[in-house]
């Protein structure tokens, strides 16, 4: 919400993104984030390259062996190698995750930046929409979309994505009500520029830190939601490699094979908790309102 | 005041009304048609049996007419009957209720008892160690998957040491001791998240307290740190704190559902579940429009109290 935020040349803008990165990386926790997530991002995208076995590939090893020098997390129930499964899932993790964001932010960004900047009875009708959908906790909300689409990765990511749209709105339109009101809009309106142009070019700009904030925070909402989905069934299902798939078929053999209940979710929460500090990092590099 | 109340409890009308709409509309997006699995596989074949189902549930109706047939039985309590149980869905969701407040009142006790000290001394030590330790925990209570934790604290405690049972419920009337140690580990679980939460609010709200003029009153006064800390700070922080727990409820009902899961609970979150997976168009409108009118209601009382309780949002709703 700085004026230097408000300068409109495409060479002021690539100087800031920059800066964001370069903030973040000065924050010490968001310094860890960033590698944790960066960690996370370079697994799933070298995973044919790291991962010693398929995703699906029976290894021959007998099912349920423990960690050994050739499967260092052991092997599951049906002798497939449980650090490939889990190398191969940060690919799922991340797909739905990124999906799920994606699609939130496609449906609530127009929706709450035309509430929050033309107000009248268009924000009266979306703000009340909004809050329909916030009275539905998220689970009952995704939990019932999956139960009309059918269980699987793509229909799992609508769910949490469209779960998070209310939240998002009200936060988008929240600072497009802030936003309107600054002097550049005005000037911008006498001007003559249009209404869409002025939504494009002012104000979505000046709402981008708040929008990154909300990313950090919707990506580990997404990474845990969707392991939980798939571990009740709603989700992912097998046998493509998920953490939640694998922590399900765990739960069956938490005596004999304890490793296979450990290892997918310590994956899960380092992914979160990477995405978590990242967020923490950004609120506070980000957010001038924000005391340190 | 009596205008503001009065108008935010009009708006919640509205909202209550379009969620059931959203209820009922979502429960008949859902595919596979309740006639034939009310049928079964034999009646399936017959079209007269059928059609006398559709009748007798309404099914034949067109969906605004089921809307408002469904609508007033509901106003009246009548949620119908289950299609897989034949029983009365309302009594399904009266013995299930329970169950889970108990769960959800055990999980909040846990997560005050551990959430209020921790964000009251690192708000008191603010940036010194337990500040940062009680971040460090916060931050790893947000990331790591609650359900996870499940798995791992049966397999420790229920199957290594078997102190505590790894699954099920006894009712605290039968027996109160079986009761409460099949409680230990899921209000774990589910106060894990919400102990988070609070250890973060009751930091931030008490840091902004701390720096109030009555706490340098206090301290001026030659009063002890404790009793600044506690009997002054504290008091007026845990106001703020109070008012957050009320929109916690989606979180509490999302943790409900897998923790009520992982340890075989027979609660209202397990029941959604069923119910989804059989299809149970009865009892999913019943339970999710439940959960929509507890979330709503308890924020309308929760916004409501805050206006009593706090003098300046009653000024600033007269103002608006």
């Amino acid at each position: 919400m700085t004026a230097v935020t408000a300068v409109d040349t495409t060479t002021e803008r690539v100087v800031r993104r920059r800066g964001v990165l370069r903030r973040i990386a000065g924050h010490r926790t968001g310094r860890i984030g960033l590698v944790l997530v960066g960690g996370v991002v370079l697994v799933a995208l070298l995973a044919p390259v790291l991962a010693p076995f398929g995703p699906e590939e029976i290894t021959g090893t007998p099912a349920l062996t423990g960690p050994s020098g050739a499967h260092w997390l052991g092997t599951d129930e049906l002798g497939r190698d449980v650090a490939s499964r889990i190398i191969w899932g940060s690919r799922t993790s991340l797909q739905v995750s990124v999906l799920a964001t994606l699609l939130a932010l496609l449906v609530a960004l127009p929706l709450g930046l035309m509430a929050g900047y033309f107000r009248g009875r268009l924000d009266t009708v979306v703000m009340r929409l909004t809050d329909t959908g916030l009275a539905f906790p998220f689970i009952v909300l995704a939990v019932g979309l999956t139960a009309i689409f059918g269980p699987s990765m793509v229909n799992a990511a609508i769910a949490i994505g469209i779960s998070q749209v209310p939240m998002l709105i009200r936060v988008v339109r929240g600072e497009a009500l802030a936003v309107r009101e600054e002097d550049y809009i005005a000037a911008s309106v006498a001007d003559g520029a249009g209404s869409a142009r002025i939504l494009g070019r002012h104000v979505l700009p000046n709402i981008v830190n708040t929008l990154i904030v909300q990313v950090t925070v919707l990506m580990p909402f997404a990474i845990i939601t969707e392991s939980m989905l798939s571990f009740l069934g709603l989700g992912v299902q097998p046998p493509t490699p998920s953490w939640g798939v694998m922590l399900t078929a765990a739960q069956a053999y938490t005596a004999q094979a304890p490793w296979l209940a450990v290892f997918p979710g310590l994956a899960i929460f380092v992914a979160a908790l990477g995405f978590n500090l990242l967020g923490d990092g950004a609120r506070d590099a980000l957010d001038p309102r924000r005391a340190r | 005041m009596t205008a503001y109340v009065m108008r935010r409890a009009g708006w919640a009308i509205v909202t209550l009304l379009l969620a059931s709409v959203v209820v009922f509309i979502g429960a008949h997006a859902l595919p596979g048609d309740p006639a034939l699995a009310l049928a079964g596989q034999e009646g399936a074949r017959d079209p007269e049996l059928l059609a006398a189902i559709r009748e007798r549930y309404g099914l034949d109706q067109p969906l605004p007419a089921q809307y408002v047939a469904w609508l007033g039985q509901v106003l009246q309590g009548d949620f119908g009957q289950s299609i897989r149980t034949s029983l009365p869905v309302a009594d399904m969701v009266a013995d299930r209720v329970p169950v889970t407040l108990q769960l959800a009142a055990c999980s909040l006790l846990i997560a005050m008892l551990v959430g209020i000290p921790i964000g009251v001394l690192a708000a008191v030590y603010r940036g010194r160690w337990p500040d940062h330790l009680g971040n460090a925990l916060t931050l790893t209570g947000m990331s790591v998957p609650n359900f996870w934790v499940g798995l791992i604290l049966i397999a420790v405690f229920a199957v290594q040491f078997g102190i505590f049972p790894a699954s099920g419920f006894v009712a605290f009337a039968d027996d109160p001791v079986a009761n409460l140690q099949h409680l230990v580990l899921p209000s774990v679980v589910l106060g894990m998240g919400l102990s988070a939460v609070i250890m973060r609010q009751t930091r931030s709200s008490m840091v902004q307290t701390l720096s109030a003029d009555f706490i340098r009153t206090a301290r001026a006064k030659g009063l002890s740190e404790w009793s600044v800390v506690v009997r002054h700070a504290l008091r007026n922080s845990l106001l703020t704190v109070t008012t957050i727990l009320g929109l916690q409820l989606g979180l509490l009902i999302a943790g409900s559902v897998v923790t009520e899961q992982i340890f075989l609970i027979p609660g209202f979150g397990k029941l959604i579940i069923d119910a989804v997976a059989t299809r149970d168009y009865p009892v999913i409108q019943a339970v999710t429009l439940l959960a929509a009118v507890a979330y709503i209601v308890v924020n309308l009382l929760v916004d409501v109290l805050y206006t009593v309780l706090n003098p300046r949002v009653r000024l600033e709703a007269r103002a608006a």
